[in-house]
Parts: C-alpha cells; sequence; structure tokens
C-alpha cells in the first residue's frame, strides 16, 4: 500500500474481511480545453465487515467523489487516473457498465444525502423497492410483496401494506428515507455507502434515521463508509475516523485517537467548528439584565383554512426579546416556528393576538406603518443559493435596502464597503456577483444587506443550516461580533439546538405551535423539564460521545 | 376525483362558448352588411344593383339581421346548440353537411400526422439522451428547435419537389388514398414533431441529472431501464399538455398544407370560405376549432392524473 504522507499511518489489516478496500486512488475532472483538476489524491481506505468507517470533510474534499466513484457513478467529466477499488476482493475500477449493473444494489448499495428528492415521484414506494429485487433477480415475482412488506417493517415504517402502495410525496423526509434504507438493503450489501444520510432531517429525525442504519449495520454486518462534514455525527456513529482535505487524507484513526488526540490541524479545526462537541458555551456578548423589551408577543395565534380542516399553526403563545439580545425559538418542521417568524417580518398576517415593537402594534398596523417599521426589522433567509439575485453585483444586493429607504448612490457605496468590513469580506468584493461566491461568503451577503438599513431587529431563519459545519461557526461568530459592535437584536429560529447554545440568550421551544419551555439558554440545556426539550438535546449529533479537549 | 373531472369539462365547455361569442361579436359587428355580402356573393359577377329593396328586407328579416344583436346571439347560439349553423352563403348548402363530407379528409391527415409526430418527436428525443456518441447528441439535440423554425409551406413543397417530383413515390396533389396522404401529414407533423423531441429530450436530460435516477442506477438497473422506465415517464409529464396544444392547433396547419398538396378538407374549407366573406361558415370552422382544441386539452387534463400521482391527489 502506497502512502502519500508519511505523517499518516494506515494501520497494518489483514484485508481478508475487507468488504470495501481502495487503494491509492486518484480522480481528476476535466476542466475543459485539456486541463484536469485532481479531486482525490492518492486516497486509501477500508471498511470491514460489520464495521462503521466515517470519510469526514468539508465542502470540496473530494469525500463525495470518493463515494461515487465506489459506486461507478461518477459524472462523464470525472475519471479515475490511479489505484483500485474492491468491492468483496474483486477490482471494479475500469469495469464496464456491465459489471457495475450487477455490483450495484447487489453488493454495494447507497442511502443518499436528500430524501426528499430520491425517489422517483410517479412510482410507488413499494413498486421502487421491489424494482431492487427484480433487477438482481433475487427474490422470485410471486414473493416480491412479501419481501417488500418484511423490508418496509424492518425499516420502521407504520402500516407497510397502506404504504407500499402511496406514493413518495405522501411520506414524509423521515419516512423517505427509510424507505432508500430499504432499497439500500434490499439485497444484503456487503458494504453501503451512505452520504450525508440525515442532512436536510430534522434533529430527532436525523437521530432516529443514524440510529436505524447502526441496528441494520449490527443484524446483517453490513460495512458502512459514512460521508459526513459534521465531526459530530462521525463521534456518535463511526468505529474508525478518516479526516479528508482537499483530496488527500491529512489522519485516520480509531475514533478515540481521532477526537481524543487530534495530529493535523485541519482535523482540530473541524473538531473545534462542531458546535456539539466543544465544550465552551459561547462567544455570545454579555448583556445587561436589566434591557428593554423591543418585542413583546402576546397570545398569537395563526390558523389555516375553516372550520373542521382547520389547522392551528401557531396556537397561543407569548414571548419578550430584550433590546441587544438574541432569543432562538427552536423546534421541528411543523412546530409553527417559521410561521412565527413569517408573521413578525410582515409575510404573513395573524389570526390574533398582539406583537408589540417598540410600542406599535404590528397586527393591528397600517400599511403605510408596517413600511416604515420594515426597515427596522429585517431578514436573512436559510438558503444562501436562492435568496440572492444572480445578475446583481454585491454592491447593488447590498445597498438595495438603502436605496429602497431613499439614499443617494453617493452615500450608499461608503456604507456597502462599511457593512462588508462588518461581515468579514474583503472590499474588493464588491463587484462580484453571487455565481463567484462560496455558501458561507453568501450567507456574508445576506447578512449585510440584511443590516443595510441599520435595522434593529434581524430575523435569523436558519441562518447556517445549508452550510457546513466548519462555516456554520464562523457565520455565527460574525452574527456574534455584530451584535457586539451595533447592539442590533436577533430573533433566531432554528431545529439545530448546536447552533442555538452558541448564539443565543434565550430559547423558547416549539411543539405544535405551543411553546412548551423557555427561559436562558444555560438553563434550558442544563435543566430541561420537557419530555421534547430533553429529546431534542439528546438528538444533538455528538452528544453520545464526550471528548476531553 | 368527479369535482375534478366536472370541472375540467366545464373549463372545456367554457372555452368553446367563449370562442364562440368572440367570433359572434367580432364577424357579426364587422362594419360590413351581411345581406350586401350575402347578394354580392349570390349573385354572378360584382353587381347586386338588381335586388329590390323589398328582396333586401326579406334577407334582412328572414336571417333575423333586423333583430337586437343580443337577440341575434341567443337565436344563432340556440341553433348553434342543436347543431343547426345554417346556410353557407358561398356554396348554398346546409354547413352541417358541409362539414360531414370534408371532414373525414382532414381528421384521416390529422390523425396520421399526430402519429408521425409522436414517432419522430419521441423518437428522436430517446436517441439524443441514449446516443454516447458527443457528436450525434448535439445533432439530435439542435435538430428540433431548427425543425420548429421552418415555415409549414416550406417544408411542404420541399418534400414534394424531393419525393413527388424526383424521387416519384408519393402523389403530389388530390386526395386518393393513402399514399397521397403521406406527404401532407408529414409536412403538418414536423412543426409538431420538433417541439415534442424539443421539449421531451431537453425534460428527460434534465431528469436524467435528478438525485433520484442516481438512486435507480445504484439499484443496478440498466441504461435501458433508468432512460424508459425512470426519465421518460417523468420526462413525458410537460410534452402531454404541449401534445394538447398542438393537437388544438392543428386545424390551423390544415390551412396551409391542403392548400399546397391541393387537398379537400376543413382548412381549404376555411380558406375558401374567409376568400368569399362566407361569415356563418367561417364562424362555424372557428367554432369546430375551438371544440378540437377544448377536447384536447380536456382529454390530456384527464390522462394527466393517472400519469402523475402528485396530481390526482390534489385534485381530490
Amino acid at each position: 500500500m502506497t502512502l502519500t504522507d508519511p505523517a499518516v499511518a494506515t494501520p497494518a489489516v489483514d484485508h481478508t474481511d475487507s468488504v470495501l478496500r481502495i487503494s491509492d486512488l486518484s480522480i481528476a475532472y476535466s476542466a475543459g480545453a485539456g486541463r484536469r483538476v485532481e479531486a482525490v489524491r492518492g486516497v486509501s481506505l477500508h471498511v470491514q465487515k460489520g464495521e462503521t468507517v466515517a470519510l469526514v470533510g468539508g465542502s470540496g474534499s473530494g469525500k463525495s467523489t470518493i463515494a461515487l466513484s465506489t459506486l461507478g457513478l461518477l459524472p462523464r467529466a470525472a475519471s479515475v487516473t490511479a489505484g483500485e477499488i474492491l468491492i468483496d476482493g474483486i477490482d471494479v475500477a475500469g469495469a464496464s457498465e456491465r459489471t457495475w449493473a450487477r455490483k450495484r444494489g447487489a453488493s454495494i448499495s447507497l442511502i443518499p444525502q436528500d430524501p426528499t428528492v430520491s425517489l422517483d415521484p410517479v412510482y410507488p414506494i413499494g413498486r421502487q423497492i421491489a424494482e431492487v429485487l427484480a433487477i438482481h433477480g433475487t427474490v422470485p415475482r410471486a414473493l416480491r410483496r412479501e419481501r417488500v412488506l418484511e423490508l418496509l417493517r424492518q425499516v420502521g415504517i407504520d402500516r407497510p401494506e397502506q404504504r407500499a402502495d402511496q406514493f413518495p410525496h405522501q411520506l414524509s423526509g423521515g419516512q423517505r428515507q427509510r424507505v432508500l434504507i430499504a432499497i439500500a438493503i434490499a439485497n444484503n450489501p456487503s458494504i453501503c455507502i451512505a452520504d450525508e444520510p440525515t442532512s436536510g432531517l430534522d434533529v430527532t429525525v436525523q437521530k432516529r434515521v443514524l440510529d436505524q442504519i447502526d441496528q441494520l449495520r449490527a443484524e446483517h454486518e453490513t460495512g458502512i463508509l459514512l460521508i459526513t462534514h459534521d465531526l459530530a455525527v462521525a463521534a456518535d456513529r463511526a468505529d474508525r475516523i478518516i479526516v479528508l482535505e482537499k483530496g488527500r487524507i491529512v489522519e485516520q484513526g480509531t475514533r478515540d485517537e481521532v477526537l481524543g488526540n487530534p495530529t493535523h490541524p485541519y482535523t482540530r479545526a473541524l473538531l473545534e467548528a462542531a458546535p456539539s462537541l466543544t465544550a465552551v458555551p459561547a462567544a455570545r456578548p454579555d448583556v445587561l439584565v436589566e434591557a428593554p423589551t423591543l418585542l413583546r408577543i402576546t397570545d398569537l395565534h395563526k390558523t389555516y383554512g375553516h372550520g373542521q380542516g382547520a389547522v392551528a399553526a401557531v396556537n397561543g403563545i407569548s414571548l419578550e426579546v430584550k433590546r441587544g439580545t438574541t432569543l432562538a425559538i427552536v423546534g421541528e418542521s411543523g412546530s409553527g416556528k417559521s410561521t412565527t417568524a413569517r408573521i413578525i417580518t410582515g409575510l404573513e398576517t395573524a389570526t390574533s393576538g398582539t406583537l408589540d415593537f417598540d410600542g406599535v402594534d404590528l397586527h393591528g398596523a397600517s400599511a403605510r406603518t408596517r413600511r416604515q417599521l420594515s426597515r427596522r426589522i429585517q431578514l436573512v433567509q436559510q438558503n444562501p443559493f436562492s435568496s440572492l439575485d444572480p445578475r446583481f453585483t454585491l454592491a447593488e444586493i447590498i445597498g438595495e435596502p438603502l436605496r429602497a429607504f431613499g439614499a443617494s448612490r453617493s452615500a450608499r457605496t461608503p456604507r456597502v464597503l462599511e457593512l462588508l468590513d462588518q461581515v468579514r469580506l474583503p472590499r474588493s468584493f464588491a463587484g462580484r456577483r453571487p455565481g463567484e461566491l462560496s455558501g458561507g461568503q453568501r450567507q456574508r451577503i445576506a447578512i449585510a444587506r440584511a443590516l443595510a438599513a441599520a435595522p434593529d431587529f434581524v430575523v435569523l431563519d436558519e441562518p447556517v443550516s445549508a452550510l457546513d459545519v466548519s462555516v456554520q461557526k464562523q457565520i455565527l461568530d460574525v452574527l456574534n461580533e455584530i451584535q457586539r459592535e451595533t447592539g442590533v437584536t436577533y430573533l433566531l429560529i432554528s431545529h439545530d439546538l448546536a447552533v442555538v447554545r452558541l448564539i443565543a440568550h434565550e430559547v423558547a421551544v416549539m411543539q405544535a405551535g405551543e411553546i412548551v419551555e423557555s427561559g436562558p439558554t444555560a438553563d434550558v440545556f442544563e435543566r430541561a423539564t420537557h419530555p421534547y426539550t430533553r429529546r431534542l438535546i439528546d438528538a444533538i449529533p455528538g452528544s453520545r460521545h464526550q471528548v476531553s479537549p | 376525483m368527479t369535482p375534478y373531472i366536472l370541472r375540467r369539462i366545464g373549463y372545456a365547455l367554457f372555452v368553446v362558448w367563449a370562442a364562440y361569442t368572440v367570433t359572434f361579436v367580432l364577424l357579426y359587428l364587422l362594419p360590413s352588411d351581411p345581406v350586401e355580402l350575402m347578394l354580392t356573393t349570390t349573385g354572378a359577377g360584382e353587381s347586386s344593383l338588381k335586388v329590390s329593396d323589398e328582396a333586401r328586407a326579406a334577407l334582412t328579416a328572414k336571417y333575423g339581421f333586423d333583430q337586437p344583436f343580443i337577440i341575434q346571439y341567443l337565436m344563432l347560439l340556440g341553433r348553434a346548440l342543436t347543431g343547426n349553423f345554417g346556410d353557407s352563403l358561398q356554396h348554398k348548402t346546409p354547413i352541417t353537411e358541409l362539414i360531414v363530407s370534408t371532414a373525414p379528409q382532414t381528421l384521416q391527415l390529422a390523425g396520421l400526422a399526430l402519429l408521425f409526430s409522436l414517432i419522430i418527436g419521441v423518437g428522436i428525443a430517446l436517441l439524443a439522451n441514449f446516443s454516447r456518441s458527443n457528436p450525434v447528441r448535439s445533432i439530435l439535440f439542435s435538430l428540433p428547435p431548427v425543425a420548429a423554425s421552418l415555415p409549414a409551406f416550406w417544408i411542404g413543397l420541399l418534400l414534394l419537389q424531393f419525393f413527388s417530383y424526383q424521387l416519384k413515390w408519393f402523389p403530389a396533389l388530390g386526395n386518393n388514398g393513402f399514399p397521397a396522404l403521406v406527404l401532407p401529414a408529414l409536412t403538418l407533423a414536423i412543426p409538431a414533431a420538433a417541439t415534442y423531441a424539443q421539449i421531451l429530450g431537453r425534460g428527460m436530460a434534465k431528469e436524467l441529472h435528478a438525485p433520484y435516477i442516481d438512486i435507480v442506477r445504484a439499484k443496478g438497473a440498466s441504461r435501458a431501464r433508468v432512460q424508459l422506465v425512470h426519465a421518460f415517464r417523468n420526462a413525458m409529464l410537460p410534452a402531454l399538455t404541449i401534445l394538447g396544444i398542438t393537437i388544438g392547433g392543428i386545424l390551423a396547419g390544415a390551412v396551409v398544407t391542403e392548400t399546397v398538396f391541393s387537398r379537400r378538407g376543413l382548412g381549404r374549407l376555411l380558406q375558401g370560405a374567409v376568400d368569399a366573406q362566407d361569415i356563418p361558415l367561417v364562424q362555424t370552422l372557428v367554432i369546430l376549432s375551438a371544440v378540437a382544441f377544448a377536447v384536447a386539452n380536456l382529454a390530456v387534463d384527464l390522462i394527466y392524473p393517472l400519469l402523475d400521482p402528485r396530481i390526482a391527489r390534489a385534485g381530490r
């Protein structure tokens, strides 16, 4: 076995039990005009029967390229330039499409990143599970339905008989991921590639899906290659951890070796970035206890529909946000947290209740008052990839709210540069367009835009959930610094308690339209009384594995 | 499901009614006297001078032109509902008879054109995506936009020149049997085929990049299965909507095609009626094409939920 970096010792292993072995693998993308970009350079790794190996790295580390190559699913532009990929001891690196087809779904399978788009929308789920049985002829036609139901039961889907005939859009994200797991294990493969299997799912659902994968690994002795950007997930689930940076392995070892005694600076950076693994609570600004109240919500209701079909999205919540502090509303999809944010920002109208913002009732406010207040209340959205107009320059994007409130061009330019400084981006970025930026940089631009008109109150709607863990930390730091400098008040909407702990002064936990628990952040984390809060805290990745730094 | 069907049928009826009303308003309120027109077309040559004022008044009364607008409208609408569209000014025969005798020609043409356009369009879309050769792919992907921008009469003349005059495979003109139908049907089919190939081909290419396709491939599915069972099946949905629209537009295409190939049919009938300002006939043909449009789209709307489970649920 070739070592590319002498600092990374590859443990000597007996490979008779290796279900997946990659040696000295290099993969390059052709970047047009005969140029090639190396995405993976001399990577060697192996997964034993019944073992979970986590491949950890940020965007662009090459982890997903490795995952795709083990399934023979590399895009046309990419090719394996050197090395071997052995599945059950057979080299498949340069195999024909036909050989690959025989392996995929039988010896090696995939649990994908985003379950909501990974099932064919036009076929019932039962048929999609049966397809993998039919392709490999593992179960005779007459017995397929029975096997499908058995698989659905195994992955914990309720009422399998009815569910089998339902279409993907009738299932929740978590249920769809279970269906995809059922597809992945249908033919008892020796190795399963789990590519960020829980990104896009609620925390408690994440935990259940990971538990499910764990259980199946234990029962069937399947080897799992877990691809993740989140070291905390790896800490909970993996026997061994391999850290990848820029296409190279920079560190590997057992979980305790890597987490307990990281040697490479990149690993240390990842470890520090994983919010839940660091014991230090927060860099959030300290606040005066006696800060005045900026927003007071009293008995807020929002009901959709009428009569018997009416659904209460927000069911009588009351809360208070003090000036210069951060209140986090935490909950899962459907808890009503986003509806609350939309009502505060004026995107929806409440059914009843009062929203007292600095002495003005937002609920009864006239359109004119609302418009005046919109300068003082701003929003940062979840997805920085779709919230910026791709044809505007960054200066135009950041300056747009100023223009809307009547600032002249000459007044806008210095303000835009000042805002770029505040979000820690170089001033030279002013003339660029969103397409040239990474996800983290885009979110900084969105924050700068929200701050442009010097608002008192910024609603942060899942501001970092679309970003890599290492980038999340940087954005949260920027938000904290801005609060310290400008005294702005934040309302954070999040499903991720790990993020909340780093930034919020106070927390309100929402479930089914109601606040079930609230208080100062430290109190809620240490003395949670409501079972739902306890479940959310328990579901934070990394909580199963405590590391001493 | 039933409310969905009823609603769709309601829309179709509304479209036909609206087409009738709009053409009525446009044609009958034009600043020309229908009786004058009638007499002009009736008389041999240009002159209508010999008609007495009494005869003129009698004619006006007979057709109800002396009635207020709304009465005329309701009267004609009522007659149209019973299938009586009156007489053609130009042919002096009941319009219903005229249409019954010419419609089969156009229906044959339209039917064959539809068949051709589906075979060619779907074929190109599938080949463009299935081919592994880059030059072949780019040719097949760029063919549809080119073909869609060719005018129908030009395609018709080109086909005539090549297949009739040079190769002598098909007759150039007339209505005699199947061979005479091939070239006009092709002329009508090519722009439609180009549209299907474009929508379906691009749609499939897009679906093939969807994450669910990776899962299908990770199941070990063959290329054919990935393309036909999954990508094609999903790309078909938007193409179906286009199919409804093009079927509706086929009568418009028939005007040009039937003229170029000197075929008898509804298109020629319409062209003649417009030339002769035969207003009742024009109106009937416009309504007929509205009915064809509405029926084709109704059919698409009713088939759609069978193919797309997401629509079926929303419609319930």
